[in-house]
């Protein structure tokens, strides 16, 4: 490995080679930047991961299975498990989705789960995400180039190749299919993830296209060729749900597709992951997803959740209050590492005033105890320095549940923060998966 | 294949419009750079602009060098072409693939160096060295001959114009119009019938005709 | 037991040819309970054709797409149905219908007012004194609101037209406990289309209209139902060509 790690300058290089960008807004302005690439891997021996893997598909089972309820019967409110503020009023839940029934009954077909790891060895789980989790490109592109920097590196270890995630990619894309071609919708070039749309579409084989290649006509999406039109029957669609059809949602979208909600509830096309699923990764339905896996699966949850309070209850409000300033505090409505609030770095002011938005709107609020986080080795300046990481782990269901051997490690460059998101400023890793 | 979307018609197109331009804008470059050695005298950067027709916006040869190799903010630089070029590749990733689009990258990215660099035309040549690297891998990982032949067009119909523009020898801008209208055939590009028609009476027709003209039917030729 | 027979017309005219318009209507009523349509027809111009769907709040939807240029799109509904007051069996709840909406969402003002409200007595009587509290307060003054008006703002101005008395009516019922919807559709006489609230007493819906300051009877004919306006617009489109548009609206209920 430290040849590898001798090998940063090649591996860079090569990042640069082949464009691995993500784009921010700063003032305004669009630019694209390098996402910093750290060369010591993350890893994990076969054992954790088996852990893991276990672990992740009866999480994302569960999430499944309450998509489908909470859209249908809803048995899981009317049997009292979740109450139902915590649906009705999440910003992720969307009426309009009511009564439908995605194709294969799958609703969150890419999800990326967010863990840490505390220094005694214990994995928490932080986030899911069930919209559209974004990341899986980078360790796929960086594990390729690495391995051309240093192939002693990979000889001389066994690590699981990841490099199938566009096939895996492409098989849950046509395990949905009712009938057409894949299609990979992206806002377009000046958008944060361009290049894992880009990149995703060619691992995949998909077609990459913009809402103006795409037009839906008898309850049918088509994609508009020199030819005529063509059918499309999954859609992995790239933008969130609220633009995704100006005719359903946001009237003003102008990068979604009239009338695409119209097709997909007819059942010709498969839309990737279906809309509405933010009810289900909402932070505060998060706290309910152990209870989740019991009430649908009848099992223990492998996984834990981070030890979570939610002021909605008047038991955990009185707790919070007294605590606030061991607390992390976050704001369910906010993503990205924004509305993140750790209750030690506030003043006596700050702290009353959050306590008083607590106590108006409870519901807005969950309040974690703070992980101490096991910290990664990081290269800064040929130095060997700590920082806090997570890991983003990718599940993708189709005919099966499957978690991809690997996963983006994010790490926070700045040494105070806890922040790992690279909208503010980290980078990121490889992570092995070692076979054995 | 078989599915060129109609906005991909137009991305492969351009792509290689921008490439061939930056191609030959860098290579002209390259050579005024050899002669500004000797003289700064020798090189007519105001008419280049007309002949382009471009607004000469640079106060001297110096500022044009500068600025219209490097600026980023002057929409008629060689770096912006560049950022066009690669922009178009970029949306076309999947059907050009990552290999190909890499070659772009580093088109890009030397130009970049080549504004910092005391001998721009070393890393300018690089440039040169990777469109055609480009041009090689396009060629041999693009499948489907129609979407090759798309961005062909593209690129013989920039060459053609900047020919004109530059008024080539007539019997090189012949040659060049012949394996436009060759290529023209093998796609699904429509063309606008009277630009059509200046084009071919100039291959096969036996009148004059001026360069305006033909510049102008060049430059109308497609409809996208 | 009544039978109407309805017509409804609206065209709309656009500055210059548009094309590629996508185009989503919300203008067939359906049969619920109490209402059963005995025959109804839409025509189109252009004359394109249409797919009918059921959207997630039980409304029919009609789609389509017009790919040629066209400077005006009309669409016109005739039919007849059949008022039958006669009890029905009860229904479900959409629990939705307690929640805050994007448009019936309360500001501190308007929570104040609702709290400050006496209500007595069952939800259809309390439904009645909401209507009585937002028709006081109200002056009908037509092109003050506009079609994304909220209730909250609504309220401040103490003026509107029928979807602003039906929003802040929606928002103090919700607030106050008792599930309302919004209802789009038509009025017994000439004119326009029409507004009002359904609050749900527990098995049944029941339609008040707070503009009239009266219950919705056998005379309203139900369009759409929803959270708010939103989700009962009887049109929405999308095209190119970023033209604006005027509109007119013709709509004629008589009881034969």
């Amino acid at each position: 490995m430290n040849e590898l790690i001798q090998r940063s300058t090649d591996v860079n290089k090569q990042l640069s080679r082949y464009g691995v960008k993500f784009g921010i807004y700063k003032n305004n302005v669009f630019e694209e930047r390098l996402f910093p690439f750290d060369t010591i891997p993350r890893i994990l021996s076969a054992q954790e991961f088996a852990f893991l893997e276990k672990g992740l598909a009866q999480r994302v089972t569960a999430l499944n299975l309450f998509l489908n309820d909470v859209y249908g019967k809803k048995q899981i409110i009317s049997d009292a498990v979740i109450p139902e503020d915590f649906v009705y009023l999440s910003s992720g839940y969307l009426p309009q989705c009511e009564g439908l029934a995605p194709p294969k009954g799958i609703s969150s077909h890419i999800s990326g789960i967010d863990l840490v790891q505390s220094k005694n060895g214990d994995w928490y789980i932080l986030e899911d995400n069930l919209r559209i989790p974004s990341g899986a490109s980078y360790p796929l592109i960086a594990r390729s180039l690495c391995r051309k920097c240093s192939p002693e590196t990979f000889r001389k270890n066994r690590i699981t190749d990841n490099r199938n995630y566009g096939q895996l990619l492409r098989s849950v894309m046509d395990y949905v299919n009712t009938g057409g071609l894949n299609v990979i919708l992206t806002p377009g070039r000046f958008n944060a993830a361009y290049f894992e749309h880009s990149y995703l579409a060619e691992q995949s084989g998909a077609v990459l296209a913009e809402s103006g290649d795409l037009y839906v006509e008898n309850s049918q999406l088509f994609y508009r060729t020199n030819r005529g039109g063509e059918r499309v029957g999954a859609i992995y669609r790239r933008i969130s749900d609220e633009y995704l059809d100006p005719l359903c949602f946001l009237p003003d979208s102008l990068i979604g597709i009239p009338n695409l909600m119209t097709a997909y509830r007819a059942g010709t096309v498969a839309v990737l992951n279906a809309p509405g699923n933010g009810v289900a990764d909402d932070k505060g339905i998060y706290y309910f997803v152990p209870k989740m896996i019991r009430y649908y699966l009848h099992e223990e949850p492998i996984l834990r959740n981070a030890p979570t309070y939610l002021p909605f209850y008047e038991e955990d409000l009185r707790f919070v209050l007294d605590r606030l300033s061991s607390l992390v505090i976050k704001d369910v409505a906010e993503a990205g590492g924004y509305g993140v609030i750790f209750g030690r770095d506030l003043t006596k002011e700050a702290l009353d005033t959050l306590k008083s938005a607590i106590v108006a709107e409870p519901r807005r609020f969950i309040a974690q105890e703070v992980i101490d986080f096991l910290d990664l080795p990081v290269m800064e300046d040929n130095q060997r320095v700590d920082r806090k990481a997570d890991l983003r782990a990718f599940v993708l269901t189709g005919d099966s549940v499957t978690v991809w051997p690997s996963g983006l490690t994010r790490f926070s460059r700045d040494p105070e923060s806890f922040v790992v998101n690279s909208s503010q400023g980290g980078g990121f890793k490889d992570t092995w998966v070692m076979s054995r | 294949m078989g599915y060129v979307s109609l906005s991909k018609t137009n991305r492969l197109f351009w792509l290689g419009r921008y490439s061939e331009r930056v191609y030959t804008t860098i290579a002209y470059m390259i050579q005024r750079y050899d002669e500004l050695i000797d003289s700064s005298e020798l090189f007519d950067y105001t008419s280049y602009c007309v002949r382009l027709g471009i607004p000469c916006i640079y106060s001297d040869v110096e500022d044009f060098c500068r600025r219209y190799l490097f600026d980023k903010g002057d929409g008629n630089s060689i770096i912006t072409s560049a950022d066009h070029m690669l922009g178009n590749g970029m949306t076309l990733r999947e059907t050009i693939h990552s290999t190909t689009l890499a070659y772009l990258q580093m088109a890009c990215t030397a130009v970049e160096l080549a504004n910092t660099s005391s001998s721009p035309c070393v890393e300018l040549q690089w440039a040169l060295d990777d469109i055609m690297a480009f041009r090689g891998s396009f060629d041999d990982t693009v499948d489907d001959e129609e979407t090759r032949n798309i961005t062909k067009c593209g690129a013989a119909l920039e060459r053609l114009n900047l020919y004109l523009r530059f008024s080539y020898p007539r019997d090189t801008v012949h040659r060049q119009l012949c394996r436009l209208v060759n290529r023209l055939y093998k796609t699904s590009l429509t063309t606008r019938p009277e630009a059509l028609a200046v084009l071919t009476d100039c291959l096969h027709g036996s009148g004059e005709i001026d360069e305006k003209t033909l510049l102008n039917g060049v430059e109308t030729l497609f409809i996208l | 037991m009544k039978r109407l027979s309805f017509q409804y017309t609206i065209s709309i005219v656009f500055e210059w040819p548009v094309a590629d318009h996508a185009f989503l209507l919300r203008c067939l009523p359906p049969s619920l309970p109490g209402q059963r349509i005995l025959d109804v027809c839409l025509s189109l111009f252009p004359c394109v054709p249409y797919a009918l769907q059921r959207d997630a709040f039980g409304n029919l939807i009609e789609l389509g797409r017009i790919c040629a240029p066209h400077d005006s799109f009309t669409y016109g509904v005739t039919g007849s149905a059949l008022m039958d007051g006669t009890p029905t069996e009860p229904e479900p709840l959409f629990p939705v219908y307690r929640f805050p909406s994007a448009y019936t969402r309360p500001d501190c003002a308007l929570s104040e007012f609702g709290r400050s409200l006496p209500l007595t007595g069952s939800p259809a009587e309390m439904s009645l004194q909401l209507a009585q509290a937002v028709h006081g307060l109200f002056t009908y003054t037509p092109g003050i609101t506009g079609v994304k008006t909220t209730a909250a703002r609504a309220f401040s101005l103490r003026q509107g037209v029928c979807q602003d008395y039906t929003h802040v009516f929606l928002a103090l019922a919700r607030l106050r406990g008792i599930p309302a919807r919004y209802v789009s559709g038509l009025l017994t006489g000439e004119g326009s289309s029409h507004a009002w609230a359904e609050i749900y007493d527990g098995e049944r819906w029941m339609g008040v209209d707070p503009t009239h300051c009266r219950p919705a009877d056998d005379s309203y004919i139900r369009f759409n139902v929803g959270r708010d306006f939103d989700d009962c617009a009887m049109e929405r489109g999308v095209f190119h060509g970023g033209a604006s548009q005027s509109q007119s609206v013709a709509s004629r209920v008589t009881e034969q």
